[in-house]
C-alpha cells in the first residue's frame, strides 16, 4: 500500500472509533440511577428543589428532548468547539478543559521523560547481561515498580522528600519543583513496564538469525546491538509507549489527587462527584480523542520504521 | 604450502541444565586455498556447530578442546577482537535461511556496505549512522562504496542492481535473498566462505543456479569454500573434497570422487545407498536403521548403534582412523568386514524391488471411473485482504491455478511437480476441499464437489490428506492415539472400535502401540510423518493426497518414508497424489507425473517417459537441476525465477525463462502436443524430446479433457 | 507463595485477628505500633492489623471475580470474532477498539461515579472496561491457530465448527489467557484500591485497603503507618500475582509478551 491509501485507511478506522467513542461518552450519563436535574439542584441550592425549578432546569439544559436529539445537538456543538456549559458555573466546558489541560500535559510529558530515561537503558543492559546479577536486579526493580500502587508511592515520596528532607513541596503545580515528585511517581511505574518490554523485545531480536549473521560479518558487538538489534526491538516498544501515552490520564487521575494538582484528572474526579455531566462527557471524549490520535501517530511511525509494512498488506 | 584452514581435534559442548551434549567431538579437517570442501551429515551430526565454532559463534556452546588455525592464526584461544577481525575480513558465512539472516529494517545496500566498510576504513563514523538513521545514499562521499555494493550485487547475479540496492530484504524472492546474502559475505573480500546449507530452503532450479555461482567464485577469485549440506548430491556437484560427519565425529574424508565411488565407512555407504534416485522409480530403497542419537559420552563409535557391522567392541572403544589412500581417511574398526558399495550383503534392509507389475499403468479402457477429475479448473485469489483496502487500492487478481484438467485413476500414484508458486499446493487444496474453485468442475467419483464443508461424510472419507508439515498438522496437545482417531470420531466409530483401529493403522505405518500415548513433541520428524500418514489412511480412503511427504526429513528417513508409501500403495490399491518440488521424489514414487508451471500443467505423462524423453523444456530443466552424485552435470541452470502470477506472461507462460524461446512463444499459447509417451504444451515439443531415445513405451496417456 | 499466604490470610485471617476491624476505640487513637496493636491504631482508635487482614478479603474477592468476568466475556467475544471472521469480526473488533480507546481507569471511574459510589458498582465498572484486551488477544491467537494445518485437517474429517473450536482453538487460547489473567488480577487489585482511594469504591468504615490509605493521608506527618501499611499490603498482593503470572508464562508460553499492564 502506498502512504496515501494507508493514511486513508487508518483515518477511516479512526473515525469509526471516534464516532463510537463519542456515542459512548454521551450515553454513559444515562446510566445514572436518579434524575440528574434533581440531584444537581439539590446540591447547588442546598435545599430540596421545587418541581418547577427542576422542570425549568431540565428545559434550560435540553434534558427534556429525546436522547438521540440531545446526542445530535451535542455532536453539532462539538464540531463548533462547543462542549456545553458546566452545570455549576457558567463557564463553558471547552474553557475548563483548556484551563486544566496544561497541568496534565506537563505531568504526562515529564513522567514520560522520566520513564524513558530509566527504562530504555535498563532494558538494554538487562537483555545484554541476561541472567547476570545486573539483569536480576533490574528485573526485580521493574517488578516492584509494576506492583507499587502509584498513590502509595506518591505519599511515600512526600513523606521522605517533602516532610523529612524538605526538598520539594507537598502539592500544587506551576513550578518545576512541584513537578518533580508527581513526575517521578507516575514515571517510575511506566518505566517498570517499559523496561520489561524493552528487555523482552531485545531478547527476541537477539535470538534472530540476522544477529548471528551480523556478528559473522565481523561487526563490533556495539554496532550489532545498536544498529541491528535495538532498531528492530524499538518497533514494538514504540507501540506500547504510544499507547501508554494515550493512557497517561489513567495515572494522572490518581497522582493529581495525591499531589493536589489542578489538572484534568482532578477536574474529572470533582465533576464526577458533583454530577457535572457536561464536563465529564467532555473529558471522556477528550481522552478518547487523545488515544485515537496517538494511536494514529504510532501507526504512522511504524510505517516509517518498518519497511515490511510499507509493502505487506494489513498488519494491524 | 600450509592449508588455509586447519581444524584439529575440535570439541564443542552444550551445557544443558540436565546434561552436557558434545555436539562436536574431535573434528579434524583441512581446507586448502581455492579448494571447496563439503561437510555432509544428517541433522544432529554437528555440521553447523562445527562451522560456527570455526568463527567463534558457537554460543551458547563452548569450545572445550582442539585448535582452529586460519591463515597461520590460532582462533580458539584468540581474543574477541582478533576473532571479530577474522570474521570481518578472512572468513564470511552464508546461512541456511536467507530470509532470517538479513535484517528486515535495513536496505540490502546498507547491509552490504556495512560489511564492506569494515575492510576499508574500520568502524563506522557517527552515532546516528550507527543507529542506521542516516541512509548512506544521501552521502556523496560514500558514492564509491555504493558503486562497489552495486558491483557486488551484479556479481552475484542480481539484475537491475542499481535500483534494487535500495530495496529491503523482503522485496526479494528466496533465491534472490540468498544471492544478497552472498553479496554481503563477499563484501569483506573473504578468503574463506563457510556456507551452511545455503541451498536447502531453495527450489532445485534456484539451488542449481546458486551452486554454479559458488563454483565460479571459487575458481575466479580463488576463494576457499566450506559447503555444509545434508545432501550428498549437492556436495558432489562442486566440492573437491568431502568430509562425512556423524555424531560430531568425522567418519570418512577424502577427495569427492573417491568417497562417492569408493566409500569405505558403513555410514557413508548408508547415505549413498538411501539417496532417492530419479532413475530408479518404484524400487525399495536401502535404509539406515534408527535415528541419530544424542551423544553424552565419547566412548566407542557413535554410529555403532545403527551399524550392521558393529561388534561389541565398537560400543566401547574409539575406532582408529585408517588411511586407505593418501588423502582418504576412514574412522572404523571393522573396515575389513565392510565390503564394497556395490557388493552389499543382504541385511535387514536389502534392495527388494517391488514387483514391477504393480507399477504398470492401468490400461486406457479401464479408466471408466476416475477417482478425481478436474475439468477446466481455475482458482483466483484476491490479493487484498479487507474490503476497504480493495476499494482503496483496486482489486488485484492472482491466478494460482489456470484452466487445469486431469484425472486421477484408481490405484495409481500421480505425481505433481513444480517450483514454488507453480500452483501445485493449490491443486491439492482444491482436491481435498480446503479451498473452493473459481471456475470449472471437480468430480469425485463422478459427483461434482465443492469445499470440505459442502461435502458429504462419505465424500470426505474418500479423500485423505497428509499435510506438508506434519508438526503443524498434528495438534501438539493430543496424543498419537487421539490424533489418529480424529477421522474415526467424525465418522462415528464407537469408542471401542476406535482403539483397535488405531492400533491396526499404526501397524501399517510401522509404529508400535508404545507410540500411541506419546505426544507430537516426543516423536521424531519421521515418526510424526508416519502418524500423519496413519491418520490419513485410517478410514482407508480411495484417494490419499500427500503434500511434500518427505521434504524436511533427513535422507535416511526420506528413504524409509518412501519405502513405506510404496508398500502401502501396493497393499491397499488406493490412489495416491504426491505433490513435491523435488522431481526425484516424484519420479521415484509416481506412475504418472504432471508438471506444473505458473498454475498450468505444461507436461504430463508416464514417469518413465517423462524422465527418458521430456518433451517440455521446463521438465528437462527440472531434471537437469536435480543434483546427482555421478557427476554428469554440465547443464545450464534455468535462468531467473517464476514470474508473478498477478502479471502472467502472454503466449507460453514459460517463455520468459525458456532457453529455446522464439517469437511465436511470446504471442501464441501452445496447445497439447503428443510426443512419444508424454503430452507437452510446447510449440517445439518434438524437438525437445527428439534427442532422447525413441523407446516409445506405448503406455496410454489419454487426453484427459 | 505470596499468593498462597494471601489466600490463607483472606480466608482464615479474620477469624484469628484480635479485634473487630470496624470497632472504634479498641485502643488509643493514633498510636504507633505496640505489642497490643502490632501495626498501630488509626484516628478512630481502630486496630490497623485487624483492618488490613480483613481488607485482604475485599481485594482478593473483587479481583478474582472481576478478572473472571473479564476472561469469560473477552474469550467469548475473541473466539467468535476470530473464528467467524467476516463482518462479525469487523463489528466485534470495532467494538473492542472503541472500548480500548478509553483509558481503563478513567472509564471505570466514570461508570462507577455515575452508578454511585459503592464496591458493587466499582466491580461492575471494572468488569465492563477490562474484557476488550482479552478479546483482542484471544482473537489473535485464534487467527494464528486457525492457520495451523491441524485445523485444516479437522475440516477434512468433517468436524463441525464447534468441535474444531473446542478441540483445537480453545486449548491454544487457554495458556495466554491464564497467564494474562493472573497478571491482570494484580492490576485489578490496583484499580480497585485506586478507585476506593479516590472515594468511589468502598465507603468508610469498610476496611478496604484503598479506603484506608485515603483515610490515612491526612496524618502523613503524625502517623506514617496509616498510609504505609495498606500500601505495602497492596504492593505485596500485586507483586504476588505478578510473580505467579511471570512464572506461569515462563512455564506455559515463553513467547507471550507482557502487554496488558494497563487496567
Amino acid at each position: 500500500m502506498n502512504l496515501g491509501n494507508y493514511l486513508l485507511y487508518r483515518l477511516s478506522t479512526a473515525l469509526t472509533v471516534l464516532f463510537g467513542a463519542s456515542a459512548l461518552s454521551f450515553g454513559l450519563v444515562f446510566l445514572t440511577p436518579g434524575d440528574p436535574a434533581e440531584t444537581i439542584l439539590d446540591q447547588r441550592e442546598d435545599t430540596h428543589p421545587t418541581p418547577e425549578a427542576v422542570e425549568a432546569f431540565r428545559e434550560a439544559e435540553g434534558l427534556n428532548d429525546p436522547i438521540p436529539i440531545q446526542y445530535v445537538d451535542w455532536v453539532v456543538g462539538i464540531s463548533n468547539g462547543d462542549l456545553g456549559e458546566s452545570y455549576y458555573s457558567s463557564q463553558s466546558v471547552t474553557t475548563l478543559l483548556v484551563e486544566h489541560a496544561p497541568t496534565t500535559i506537563e505531568l504526562a510529558l515529564a513522567s514520560m521523560v522520566v520513564a524513558l530515561c530509566i527504562a530504555v537503558p535498563a532494558g538494554i543492559v538487562s537483555a545484554v547481561h541476561r541472567g547476570d546479577r545486573i539483569d536480576i536486579g533490574s528485573q526485580l526493580a521493574a517488578l516492584i515498580g509494576v506492583s507499587m500502587p502509584n498513590f502509595w508511592l506518591g505519599y511515600l515520596l512526600i513523606i521522605v522528600f517533602s516532610l523529612y528532607l524538605g526538598l520539594f513541596p507537598v502539592s500544587g503545580s506551576g513550578s518545576l519543583s512541584q513537578l518533580v515528585l508527581p513526575a517521578v511517581t507516575l514515571g517510575s511505574g511506566m518505566a517498570a513496564i517499559i523496561t520489561r518490554l524493552v528487555r523482552t523485545a531485545m531478547l527476541d531480536e537477539l535470538e534472530s538469525e540476522y544477529v548471528t549473521a551480523a556478528r559473522a560479518k565481523g561487526l563490533r558487538e556495539r554496532l550489532v546491538l545498536y544498529k541491528h538489534v535495538l532498531r528492530n526491538a524499538l518497533i514494538p516498544v514504540i507501540t506500547i509507549v504510544g499507547l501508554q501515552f494515550g493512557f497517561v490520564l489513567n495515572g494522572a487521575l490518581v497522582v493529581e489527587v495525591v499531589f493536589q494538582r489542578p489538572g484534568l484528572g482532578m477536574l474529572l474526579v470533582d465533576s464526577i462527584f458533583a454530577r457535572n455531566y457536561p464536563v465529564v462527557q467532555g473529558i471522556v471524549l477528550l481522552t478518547a480523542v487523545i488515544f485515537v490520535v496517538t494511536n494514529l501517530l504510532v501507526d504512522l511511525s511504524y510505517y516509517r520504521l518498518d519497511p515490511r509494512i510499507r509493502l505487506g498488506g494489513t498488519n494491524s | 604450502m600450509d592449508p588455509l584452514l586447519r581444524v584439529d581435534n575440535l570439541q564443542t559442548e552444550f551445557r544443558l541444565p540436565e546434561k552436557t551434549v558434545r555436539a562436536v567431538n574431535g573434528v579434524t579437517f583441512e581446507v586448502g586455498r581455492g579448494e571447496i570442501v563439503g561437510i555432509v551429515g544428517e541433522s544432529g551430526s554437528g555440521k553447523s556447530v562445527t562451522a560456527r565454532s570455526i568463527v567463534g559463534l558457537e554460543e551458547p556452546g563452548e569450545i572445550v578442546g582442539g585448535t582452529v588455525t586460519f591463515d597461520g592464526t590460532e582462533l580458539t584461544e584468540a581474543d574477541r577482537t582478533t576473532k571479530r577481525r577474522i570474521r570481518g575480513s578472512g572468513i564470511s558465512m552464508l546461512f541456511q535461511d536467507p530470509g532470517a539472516s538479513l535484517n528486515p529494517v535495513l536496505t540490502v545496500g546498507e547491509q552490504i556496505l556495512e560489511a564492506a566498510t569494515l575492510t576499508h576504513d574500520g568502524p563506522a563514523k557517527s552515532l546516528p549512522a550507527a543507529f542506521g538513521f542516516q541512509s548512506f545514499r544521501r552521502r556523496p562521499l560514500w558514492s564509491d562504496a555504493r558503486n562497489e555494493a552495486i558491483g557486488l550485487l551484479e556479481r552475484v547475479g542480481i539484475a537491475d542492481a542499481e535500483r534494487r540496492i535500495d530495496d529491503y530484504p523482503h522485496e526479494f524472492s528466496g533465491g534472490m535473498r540468498q544471492r544478497v546474502m552472498l553479496a554481503v559475505a563477499l563484501a569483506a573480500n573473504p578468503t574463506l566462505l563457510l556456507a551452511d546449507e545455503p541451498t536447502t530452503a531453495l527450489d532445485t532450479t534456484t539451488q542449481a543456479q546458486l551452486l554454479d555461482l559458488l563454483a565460479d567464485l571459487s575458481e575466479i577469485e580463488e576463494m576457499s569454500i566450506v559447503l555444509i549440506s545434508h545432501d550428498l548430491g549437492v556436495v558432489s556437484e562442486i566440492c573437491d573434497r568431502v568430509v562425512v560427519l556423524y555424531g560430531g565425529e568425522v567418519m570418512e574424508s577424502g577427495p569427492t570422487e573417491r568417497v562417492l565411488n569408493n566409500p569405505r565407512h558403513p555410514y557413508t555407504h548408508g547415505l549413498l545407498r538411501c539417496r532417492i534416485d530419479a532413475n530408479h522409480s518404484g524400487t525399495k530403497l536401502p535404509t539406515i536403521d534408527g535415528t541419530v542419537p544424542d551423544r553424552f559420552d565419547s566412548r566407542g563409535c557413535p554410529f555403532a548403534s545403527r551399524c550392521s557391522y558393529a561388534t561389541t567392541e565398537c560400543n566401547t572403544t574409539e575406532p582408529p582412523v585408517t588411511t586407505v589412500e593418501s588423502t582418504h581417511h576412514v574412522k572404523c574398526s571393522e573396515l575389513d568386514s565392510v565390503p564394497d558399495l556395490d557388493a552389499h550383503p543382504t541385511g535387514s534392509n536389502e534392495d527388494q524391488g517391488f514387483d514391477s507389475g504393480t507399477k504398470s499403468l492401468v490400461n486406457d479402457d479401464s479408466v471408466t471411473d476416475p477417482v478425481v477429475r478436474f475439468e477446466n479448473v481455475s482458482k483466483e485469489y484476491e490479493t487484498n485482504q479487507s474490503v476497504l483496502e480493495s476499494v482503496l487500492s483496486g482489486r488485484e487478481q492472482l491466478t494460482a491455478v489456470n484452466d487445469v484438467s486431469f484425472v486421477v485413476r484408481p490405484g495409481e500414484t500421480l505425481g505433481i511437480v513444480g517450483e514454488s508458486g507453480s500452483g501445485k499446493s493449490t491443486i491439492a487444496e482444491l482436491m481435498t476441499g480446503l479451498s473452493g474453485l473459481t471456475s470449472g468442475t471437480i468430480r469425485l467419483n463422478g459427483q461434482p464437489v465443492g469445499i470440505a464443508e459442502d461435502r458429504s461424510h462419505d465424500q470426505l472419507n474418500d479423500v485423505g490428506m497428509v499435510f506438508q508439515d506434519a508438526r503443524s498438522s498434528c495438534n501438539p496437545r493430543l496424543r498419537v492415539r487421539e490424533l489418529v482417531a480424529e477421522p474415526l470420531i467424525e465418522a462415528g466409530w464407537a469408542q471401542s472400535e476406535q482403539w483397535d483401529r488405531v492400533r491396526e493403522v499404526l501397524e501399517w505405518v510401522e509404529l508400535g502401540p508404545e507410540h500411541a500415548d506419546r505426544r507430537p513433541h516426543q516423536l521424531s520428524g519421521g515418526q510424526l510423518q508416519r502418524v500423519a500418514l496413519a491418520r490419513a489412511m485410517a478410514l482407508e480412503p480411495e484417494l490419499v493426497v500427500l503434500d511434500e511427504p518427505v521434504s524436511g526429513l533427513d535422507v535416511s528417513i526420506q528413504a524409509t518414508v518412501c519405502n513405506l508409501l510404496l508398500e502401502l500403495q501396493e497393499q491397499s490399491g488406493q490412489s495416491f497424489v504426491i505433490i513435491s518440488h523435488d522431481l526425484k521424489v516424484v519420479s521415484h514414487l509416481a506412475d504418472r507425473i504432471l508438471v506444473t508451471y505458473l498454475g498450468e500443467i505444461v507436461e504430463r505423462g508416464a514417469a518413465e517417459s517423462l524422465r527418458d524423453s521430456p518433451a517440455h523444456p521446463y521438465t528437462a530443466a527440472l531434471f537437469d537441476a536435480v543434483p546427482t552424485i555421478d557427476g554428469t552435470s554440465g547443464f545450464e541452470p534455468l535462468e531467473g525465477a517464476v514470474p508473478s502470477p498477478i502479471d502472467r506472461p502472454d503466449g507460453c507462460s514459460f517463455h520468459t525463462r525458456c532457453p529455446m524461446v522464439e517469437s511465436k512463444c511470446q504471442t501464441e499459447s501452445p496447445d497439447w502436443q503428443q510426443v512419444k509417451g508424454t503430452q507437452s504444451r510446447c510449440h517445439f515439443a518434438e524437438s525437445v524430446a527428439g534427442e532422447a531415445s525413441p523407446d516409445v513405451d506405448g503406455l496410454g496417456n489419454d487426453v484427459d479433457e | 507463595m505470596i499468593v498462597a499466604t494471601l489466600s490463607v490470610t483472606a480466608t482464615l485471617g479474620p477469624v484469628v485477628v484480635p479485634y473487630d476491624p470496624t470497632a472504634t476505640n479498641v485502643g488509643p487513637q493514633i498510636q504507633s505500633p505496640t505489642l497490643a496493636h502490632p501495626l498501630g491504631t488509626d484516628q478512630l482508635g481502630r486496630d490497623v492489623l485487624s483492618r488490613v487482614v480483613h481488607g485482604a478479603r475485599y481485594s482478593l474477592g473483587i479481583a478474582l471475580l472481576v478478572t473472571g468476568i473479564r476472561v469469560v466475556l473477552g474469550t467469548i467475544v475473541g473466539l467468535a470474532a476470530g473464528y467467524a471472521g467476516g463482518w462479525i469480526d469487523e463489528a466485534l473488533m470495532r467494538l473492542v477498539d472503541i472500548q480500548l480507546a478509553f483509558p481503563g481507569l478513567v472509564l471505570a471511574l466514570v461508570v462507577a461515579g455515575i452508578l454511585g459510589p459503592s464496591l458493587r458498582n466499582v466491580m461492575i465498572a471494572l468488569a465492563v472496561v477490562g474484557w476488550a484486551t482479552y478479546a483482542r488477544i484471544v482473537r489473535g491467537t485464534v487467527l494464528s491457530a486457525k492457520e495451523r494445518e491441524y485445523v485444516a485437517a479437522g475440516r477434512l474429517f468433517g468436524a463441525p465448527r464447534w468441535r474444531i473450536a473446542r478441540r483445537h482453538l480453545l486449548p491454544s487460547v487457554m495458556n495466554p489467557v491464564m497467564v494474562i489473567g493472573t497478571l491482570n488480577i494484580g492490576t485489578v487489585v490496583l484499580a480497585t484500591a485506586g478507585l476506593s482511594f479516590i472515594g468511589l469504591g468502598a465507603q468508610p468504615p469498610t476496611p478496604e485497603w484503598g479506603t484506608m490509605l485515603a483515610g490515612g493521608r491526612h496524618y502523613l506527618r503524625t502517623a506514617w503507618w496509616l498510609v504505609n501499611v495498606p500500601g505495602i499490603a497492596i504492593a505485596l498482593t500485586v507483586l504476588g500475582f505478578n510473580l505467579l503470572g511471570d512464572g506461569l508464562r515462563d512455564a506455559l508460553d515463553p513467547h507471550l509478551q507482557t502487554r496488558v499492564e494497563e487496567v
